[in-house]
């Protein structure tokens, strides 16, 4: 351990000598009684100080939470002499600190003894951490030393985004072949009724409606909607983002990719992962829980970072966008390289919908004429901006921050369903 | 209250213009000790028992006698000010101090307040005030030294005991 000197010994030291040094120059005995109280305290303080042997180590009580929720960990320590005093706190970290009154504590040991301290740490935003190290402080009895010891707690600790409530899913126009939990428009094999139409050749024979036959008087059999899944890929802009102390349009981005990828997926879809910004990073499409993982851990490592190289869309390897999969882009439509990628992708056949995260609600105008000016054809421009990809075909939705999700989502659903039946 | 009543006393000795310079360092030794406490910090609380050493030293000096006779007082009021002052800026670094832990502390600074009183007492005395000592000095030092021979037995004992 790491011994110090405590500011208490040095200044009882100069008192003493500057007392001791007075009363031999002014021959005043009655200087050395007032020095006498900090010499003894001084002398017996050294002399009887030792260097405390401890064994300290810390455990988390997991290493997966969730956004705002509270982490445990729980430091031992164990005393193989006696310690007076023992100081033991957790650092705290950005966006994990210490539960009010659980941050530090103080304990006396006895030689022998061995105890356990919990501390409770709150995860005040999605991400990979390492839990903070725990900081030891040893004081001797008479408070002049102090031995200092920095245990490394080195606990991994993964916090996702709170993950928002969604009830309804976007869809694409043509589902996949593949079987999924959906149920599509078409009819078919499937367990939602569809249609009655008159028996084919081919038709099974179970799927005839008797009671229907028997009106009718010739043979008509029942039609249902197959169930099928989708591709989905989550494409997010991760050129530029704004943001204030309440959060950042990054923070809601990966908020709510988190959340329609556990929906998406709890519904058998199949769903990957586009970053597109300085660094481009991609999950190909899959499903189950591992996926789900999987997300999330590419999630967690998601940050904007600076870059002016002009990338386009033929950077992204084509296998991460599988024909008929509907592309979902979270962004904030703040960078030109995001928003042309956008453009691109819809012109060439595939199926995009807009989560346009709101940067109006986490950035401030200016003050004065010319600041709100600016302010007022910034959001102008921000209008022109979804008419154009609305002409395309392209649903763009505003999420606000205060709003949950399935707002923007229903808005995506009214929109595609007007185009669907334009189209019709 | 204990700084205050420290730094009160050797301005009551003393009169005139002394009087009021030992009551401005009085006052700015408790002063300097209130933004330490406020302050959470101890960088303050040297210059504060300096400034009150200090003070009662310049009341030596002009006034002699009865500052100088209670220096076995004075000096261990001084620690225990200082000492009192450390514990609280601790307490409020760092809070949950366990009452076993604040009950060992108060009695080990009571223990050495009365040891160091007992010791200043003995050397003020040596150091040539022996002839005006008065009945009640010679009775604490009596007092004081059967109490130190008897916890020094007491401690001794349990070692003992322990091995």
């Amino acid at each position: 351990m790491a011994r110090t000197f405590s500011p208490k010994l040095a200044a009882y030291v100069v008192l003493v000598a500057g007392a001791l040094l007075a009363a031999l120059v002014l021959r005043r005995p009655g200087l050395v009684g007032l020095a006498a109280p900090f010499a003894l305290w001084l002398a017996v303080g050294l002399a009887t100080a030792r260097e405390p042997e401890l064994e300290v180590s810390a455990a988390a009580d997991r290493d997966r939470a969730v956004k705002g929720e509270e982490v445990e960990v729980a430091v031992r320590v164990a005393a193989t002499t006696m310690v007076e005093r023992l100081e033991l706190w957790v650092r705290a970290r950005p966006n994990l600190e210490p539960v009010a009154g659980t941050g530090s504590r103080v304990l006396r040991l006895a030689a022998g003894e061995e105890t356990t301290v919990r501390f409770r740490l709150r995860c005040g935003r999605w991400g990979a951490y390492r839990l903070g190290e725990v900081q030891v402080r040893c004081h001797d009895r008479f408070g002049l030393l102090a031995f200092d010891r920095t245990v490394a707690a080195a606990l991994p600790l993964k916090v996702y985004p709170s993950p928002q409530v969604l009830r309804e899913l976007l869809r694409p126009l043509h589902a996949q072949r593949l079987v999924g939990d959906q149920r599509t428009r078409l009819a078919g094999d499937g367990v939602e009724f569809a249609e009655i139409r008159p028996l084919l050749p081919g038709d099974p024979m179970r799927h005839v409606n008797w009671r229907a036959s028997a009106r009718r008087g010739e043979l008509y059999v029942n039609r249902h909607h197959p169930e099928r899944n989708t591709d989905v890929v989550l494409f997010m802009d991760t050129f530029a983002e704004t943001g204030d102390e309440r959060g950042s349009t990054l923070d809601l981005a990966v908020r709510a990719a988190a959340s329609l990828a556990g929906r998406y997926l709890a519904v058998k879809d199949r769903v990957g992962l586009v970053g597109f910004g300085g660094y481009l990073t991609w999950l190909y499409p899959a499903g189950g829980r591992a996926q789900l993982w999987r997300l999330l851990d590419v999630l967690l490592d998601t940050r904007v970072v600076t870059s002016y190289a002009d990338k386009t869309i033929q950077v992204v390897p084509v296998r991460m966008l599988p024909p008929g999969a509907i592309v979902i882009a979270i962004t904030p439509l703040l960078d030109e390289r995001g928003i042309r990628a956008l453009l691109d992708l819809r012109r060439r056949g595939f199926e995009v919908a807009i989560l346009a995260i709101s940067p109006a609600a986490l950035a401030r105008p200016s003050t004065g004429e010319v600041g709100e000016l600016a302010w007022r054809l910034w959001q102008l421009e921000r209008d022109a901006l979804r008419i154009r990809y609305q002409r395309l075909g392209v649903a763009v939705a505003e999420w606000r921050p205060e709003e949950p999700l399935e707002i923007p989502i229903g808005e995506v659903r009214r929109f595609q369903r007007r185009l669907r039946h334009a189209r019709a | 209250m204990l700084t205050f009543g420290l730094a009160a006393y050797p301005a009551g000795t003393v009169h005139g213009a002394l009087r009021t310079l030992l009551g401005l360092l009085g006052v700015g030794a408790a002063g300097l000790l209130v933004v330490g406490l406020l302050a959470r910090s101890t960088a303050p609380l040297p210059w504060s028992i300096g400034l009150l050493g200090i003070s009662a030293a310049v009341a030596m000096l002009a006034g002699g006698g009865p500052v100088e006779r209670a220096a076995p007082l004075y000096g261990p009021g001084l620690l225990l000010a200082a000492e009192l002052a450390y514990w609280a800026v601790d307490r409020a670094r760092v809070p949950g101090e366990p009452v076993g832990v604040a009950r060992r502390r108060a009695l080990l600074l009571v223990a050495m307040a009365a040891a160091t009183g007992l010791l200043a007492l003995l050397v003020t005395l040596a150091g040539g005030l022996a002839g005006a000592a008065t009945g009640w000095e010679i009775r604490a030092l009596g007092v004081g030294a059967a109490v130190m021979v008897t916890w020094i037995v007491a401690v001794l004992a349990r070692r003992a005991g322990g091995h």
